[in-house]
This record gives C-alpha cells, sequence and structure tokens, in this order.
C-alpha cells in the first residue's frame, strides 16, 4: 500500500494492567505518554512510547487466557536492535529475562533474542546484520525496481 | 529500551495463507521479499515489506478462530498514512471496503479501520499536528517525563 508509512502502534491487551504497566515502562523503558479514560472515568487506554512516531497502545479489561503460538492472529512483535548486546545489558540491570543471542541464532541470519512479557506476549529482539536476508532482499528488491 | 529504533515487524498467524498474501501482497501491494522453510520443507514464513526497516512476517497453519477484540494478548496493529484521503481513495481503487468509517479520535488523529481477511484489524491514523499523541511526545521531551495530563 503506496500510502501507508509504517507501522505506528501495535495494541496489547491486558488482564492484569498494573503489572503489565510496569513491565513495559519500569522493566523495558518505555515511557507512558498519554492516557484516555472512558465518558464513565474508567481507564480506556495507556501510550507506551517506542520511538517518536511508534508506540504500544496497552488496553485493559482482556478476557481469555493467553492463545497458542499456532492460533490465528497476531502473536508477536519484534523490535530493531541497534546495538543488541547493549540493549542486552541495560536488560540484565532491570532484571528482565531474556532469550539467550547465542542459542537464538535465526534462519535469516541476523543477531536476535526475546523477552516474554508478564502475559505471555513475546517480543523479539533482532539486530540486523547486513547479511541477514531482509538485507539482501531489501538489496534485490531496489535493485529490481 | 536502549538502542531500539523502532517496530521491526509484526507476525501474523493465518489459517489460509492463499488467502491472506491475496489481501497483503496482491491487493494491498506489500512486495514478498523471502519465505524460510522448514526442515521438512514445508512453509515457515513468508517475508512482506512494509518500509526498509518494517516488515510483515506471515506464518501458515493456525487453528482456531480469530481472537476477538477484548481477547487477551496482541489485538490489533496500525499503520500511519501521511495523507487519509490518498489513502482511502487506494483503498477503494484496490477494492479494499472500510470496517469502520472514517472519524477524527478522541486523540485527534483521523482514524478508519480495514479487516484481512481472516479478521484481524488494521487501524490507519493520520496524525494530526494537535492530536493529544503528539503534544504527549513533546511534552515528554520537553516535561519532567510525566505523562501528558488530558
Amino acid at each position: 500500500m503506496i500510502g501507508a508509512l509504517e507501522i505506528g502502534h501495535v495494541a496489547i491487551r491486558a488482564r492484569d494492567f498494573e503489572t503489565m504497566l510496569d513491565f513495559y515502562t519500569q522493566k523495558l523503558g518505555f515511557p507512558e505518554f498519554l492516557r484516555f479514560n472512558t465518558p464513565e472515568g474508567k481507564l480506556r487506554l495507556v501510550y507506551l512510547r517506542i520511538t517518536d512516531t511508534q508506540c504500544i497502545e496497552l488496553f485493559p479489561d482482556a478476557v481469555g487466557d493467553p492463545l497458542p503460538k499456532n492460533h490465528p492472529g497476531v502473536f508477536h512483535i519484534c523490535l530493531t536492535i541497534d546495538d543488541l548486546d547493549a540493549t542486552l545489558a541495560d536488560l540484565a540491570s532491570r532484571d528482565v529475562a531474556f532469550n539467550d543471542p547465542a542459542k537464538s541464532t535465526r534462519a535469516d541470519g541476523n543477531r536476535a533474542s526475546g523477552v516474554t512479557d508478564p502475559e505471555g506476549n513475546y517480543i523479539e529482539l533482532i539486530q540486523m546484520l547486513p547479511t541477514g536476508a531482509q538485507t539482501q532482499a531489501l538489496q534485490r528488491f531496489h535493485a529490481g525496481r | 529500551m536502549k538502542t531500539v529504533t523502532g517496530i521491526g515487524h509484526v507476525a501474523l498467524r493465518v489459517r489460509d495463507i492463499d488467502a491472506v498474501l491475496a489481501f497483503y501482497r496482491d491487493t494491498l501491494g506489500f512486495a514478498e521479499m523471502f519465505r524460510m522453510h522448514q526442515d521438512d520443507g514445508s512453509l515457515w514464513i513468508v517475508y512482506l515489506r512494509m518500509t526498509d526497516t518494517q516488515f510483515i512476517e506471515i506464518f501458515p497453519d493456525g487453528t482456531g478462530d480469530t481472537p476477538g477484540r477484548d481477547q487477551i494478548g496482541l489485538t490489533h496493529v496500525c499503520w500511519t498514512v501521511d495523507d487519509m484521503d490518498a489513502a482511502l481513495a487506494e483503498l477503494a481503487e484496490r477494492g479494499v471496503p472500510l470496517t469502520t468509517p472514517l472519524r477524527r479520535g478522541r486523540s485527534g488523529n483521523l482514524q478508519a479501520w480495514i479487516t484481512d481477511p481472516e479478521g484481524n484489524r488494521v487501524e490507519l491514523m493520520q496524525m494530526s499536528p494537535e492530536s493529544y499523541q503528539l503534544l504527549a511526545i513533546e511534552h515528554l521531551r520537553q516535561g519532567d517525563g510525566t505523562p501528558l495530563p488530558v
């Protein structure tokens, strides 16, 4: 779609809102910058900044149990990382558990890790490498234009 | 989180990958970049390009019903557009109906929704310069780290 600039946000529905908010703001370090309530004064959603143009929308009052990986729908998101070692050192200093990058070798050739939030949502962390499949495919894509 | 540059991809599990690829790739026009396969040769992931730094990962072999909007977990994705009129004209030309009509949200942004063939909802948003989001980002940048009071 020509008019789509970027993925601007991803929405997460939380069951235990305060635990999830604490994880994303205090552990992962995505600050809350805005929240809205319903006309009845009940929390509607909180916005967590990833970049100036990208955020996570965190909604309360989830129903059901976390779905298995093979269930249809959005089942994980990925954040692009400049320096995976620096990011993981930062996460370690905040006592956040993450996958061992040495055991997370990706078939696409990039360096990866990932964290799981308190309600089971997986956030992959990828440091794109010049030799990775994405970078190579993008070069072919632009060369063919 | 230190050194994060942005959302790199969103991964979607689907039941009917042909129908879903027909929608995102052929109808909406996100180029297929490459595929990866399992050791047994079966399809694992198809990568579609949104931008040079953002992809949609489509995984096959989903089983079950598409989650409702209140289901715990990741629920929807939003694509930012810079010209909503042009985006809606493009969608109309490509035969994609809006599932929620264009409106200005409480945040001050223009919003419209489409749905993929399996019922996954995608929000389209044109950020308005006076929207709460942009005011709040500026407040965060200049202030003491507290959220914008609304």
